[in-house]
């Protein structure tokens, strides 16, 4: 079936700077607002790609990454406000806060099991939404949040335009992308995915899985405080709101949407999160009660996402799209059923099939006695 | 010397004692046998020794290092001592490092890899990277690494697909090396499990069950590998079902009956052993 992995690596250089092309030009004939929506696109495909690290990449459910995004968003903010440093020299901060909180908050509990896990970045984000709307140590401006931040000055060049800022986003959504890519064909990306299809398995194999994982979560939310970073750096004012849970949820179903683990699926999740409703925003409530049935109708119809990663489609149909001729099997072997192996749990559990009746108890004692195990073994122990 | 020593160990699951006061050690370039009825403890000791597992009392050592002891709350440690592990003085934290339990990839890094019963590959994943998956802690890169690819990283990626490769062919699966490990039929799944096990360099390979499901044929490669790979230096510790294969290639044997070793010795003096034959059969008179 040819070279997989080469495969699944190489999109033609010609694809990419098409795509490239189109993002630049593509706000020129835009008015303002509709450049305003292309930017809060690149901002969600930056989170979208952050998260899909720690969920797609790592399989770790983590529904309070919006968290991750207000508290970049609150230290560049902070940082400009109190100590007038340019916006510019706060991002890496903020990069760097947002990873810390991840270390803290996932180091303990990343032996919990998915659906705890999820809990917990749950419980995590509210906990930083309610800090911030209580106005903790009295920096962060309450339910009103912080205003008066200084605009972006890069370079010597102010960024005023809502074109300038899509630049800018999309300046640094072209190095997420990079990045993410490289770590997806790297070591690294490799140990995540033997963590998300066999966490057993992977530790037994001498992979540290808490290394892995820890990663995934620091790199993830690091990457989302910079994205609360741009954020800040065209909007000057920042609040609670930020925080909220149903921000998680959007990035989650961005993800999700998509196909969890794939970075075309992100765009598409943006796409379909963020810019579709915004461009239907004359359709009033009603946009939110269609946004609902077309995500209900496509998790029955399409679990793995609209533009899923070839691997994570198998992994959730079990099949792939086109068979690869499978070698047949020697004569004889008893085919066992595979999957039913794999469900079976690590104690001393019998073979299955055909197996387990060529070695019966009797035939296994014959065996050991040394006898010759010509009788037929339907013939009982005395 | 022993290689892997393990002195009195004992697992509870609540009240069912799973293993019970089991010594054995394996010496260097062995190859033992891990025998006994189904659920008499065999697996539950290879996970005691891989760390999957901690030990209720009991001891494991390998190598020299003790890989393997009961967890501080069974003995009555009552102060919580994780902390340790932050003080930077290099006494506490190498005591630390006694208390602790080893966690698994601990255990495969000081030289110790294993296949399951249940064949465990990453199904969804090509042949080559599932034994990549064992070069990995061999191998250092990191973010850094992914991201800037320098030529150190380019040279260690080099290094894993060399390794890798290497064993594929080794365990005779150079035609499927970009094949999915869900598509491999049986046997070709249980030798992939192998190959993935050897591309960790284990100085101990634990092989849990490796025929089971295989016929005639295969079985009969299967023993001439196993040989192969103990003489390249591995040292081979294995449980089996097929009597056939036990009796082979098996120069010790161990007999376990509910968690209790029952027997120990060469094949020809465990065929003999009466208290052997009496776990096989049951009470009644032979």
């Amino acid at each position: 079936m040819g070279n997989l992995m080469e495969r699944l690596r190489r999109i033609p250089l010609a694809w990419q700077i098409g795509l490239l092309a189109l993002a630049i030009l593509l706000p020129l004939p835009l008015n303002d607002y509709y450049r305003a929506v292309l930017w809060r696109t690149g901002i969600y495909a930056i989170l979208g790609l952050s998260l899909n690290i720690i969920v797609g990449y790592a399989g770790l459910f983590q529904l309070g990454h919006a968290a991750f995004y207000a508290l970049g968003a609150y230290t560049s903010a902070l940082l400009n406000l109190h100590f007038h440093i340019p916006l510019v020299l706060t991002w890496p901060v903020s990069i760097l806060v947002a990873a810390l909180f991840g270390y803290l908050i996932s180091r303990p509990i990343l032996h919990l099991r998915g659906d705890y896990l999820c809990i917990v970045t749950i419980a995590f984000g509210e906990v930083v939404r309610l800090a911030l709307v209580n106005n903790i140590f009295g920096i962060t401006g309450g339910a009103n949040g912080l205003s008066g931040i200084d605009q972006t000055v890069l370079f010597g060049l102010t960024l005023r335009t809502p074109l300038h800022h899509y630049y800018l986003v999309l300046f640094f959504l072209v190095l997420t992308l990079f990045a993410v890519r490289r770590l997806e064909n790297s070591r690294l990306g490799r140990a995540w995915m033997y963590v998300r299809e066999d966490e057993t398995a992977a530790e037994a194999m001498g992979i540290d899985t808490t290394w892995a994982k820890l990663l995934a979560f620091v790199l993830g939310s690091g990457w989302a405080g910079l994205a609360g970073a741009l954020y800040v750096a065209r909007i000057p004012v920042v609040s609670p709101d930020l925080a909220r849970f149903i921000e998680s949820v959007v990035m989650f179903c961005i993800v999700v949407l998509g196909g969890t683990g794939s970075i075309p699926g992100v765009f598409v999740g943006t796409l379909g999160m963020i810019t579709l409703p915004e461009i239907f925003r004359f359709l009033k409530t009603w946009r939110d009660a269609w946004m609902g049935v077309a995500m209900v109708a496509m998790m029955i119809a399409r679990p793995e996402g609209l533009w899923p990663s070839r691997r994570i489609r198998m992994e959730i149909r079990g099949e792939e799209e086109e068979a690869p001729p499978v070698p047949k099997p020697p004569v004889g072997i008893p085919q066992a059923p595979l999957d039913d192996l794999e469900e079976s749990d690590p104690g001393e559990s019998d073979l299955s099939g055909e197996v387990e009746e060529l070695y019966t108890e009797e035939a296994y004692l014959r065996e050991l006695l040394g006898e010759s195990g010509q009788e037929g073994s339907e013939e009982s122990t005395p | 010397m022993a290689l892997l020593e393990i002195r009195n160990l004992t697992k509870q699951f609540g009240g069912l004692t799973a293993v019970d006061r089991v010594s054995f050690s394996l010496n260097e370039g062995e190859i033992l046998g891990l025998i006994g009825p189904n659920g008499a403890g065999k697996t539950t000791i290879f996970n005691l020794i891989t760390g999957i597992y901690t030990p209720t009392e009991g001891e494991i050592f390998f190598d020299g290092h003790r890989i393997a002891h009961p967890p501080l709350g069974a003995r009555k440690v009552i102060t919580p001592v994780w902390w340790l592990q932050w003080v930077p003085a290099r006494s506490v934290r190498e005591r630390w490092d006694q208390l602790r339990t080893l966690r698994p990839h601990e255990v495969t890094e000081l030289g110790i890899a294993r296949t399951f019963q249940t064949i465990r590959l990453f199904k969804n994943m090509t042949v080559l990277e599932n034994v990549m998956a064992g070069v990995h802690h061999r191998t250092r890169a990191g973010v850094w690494g992914a991201i800037f690819r320098p030529p150190a990283q380019r040279e260690e990626e080099a290094f894993i697909v060399r390794e890798a490769e290497q064993y594929i062919h080794f365990m005779g699966l150079s035609d499927y090396r970009d094949e999915l490990a869900k598509n491999l039929p049986y046997g070709h799944q249980r030798r992939l499990e192998i190959a993935r096990a050897l591309a960790a360099r284990p100085r101990l390979l634990i092989l849990d069950e490796p025929a089971a499901g295989l016929n005639e044929q295969e079985t009969l490669e299967l023993m001439g590998l196993i040989r192969q790979i103990r003489d390249s230096g591995i040292t081979i510790l294995l449980i089996e079902h097929d009597m056939k294969v036990v009796m082979g290639i098996c120069e010790r044997i161990v007999v376990l009956d509910y968690g209790k070793k029952i027997a120990e010795g060469t094949p020809e003096e465990v065929q003999r052993n009466p208290r052997v034959i009496q776990a096989y059969l049951g009470e009644e008179e032979v």
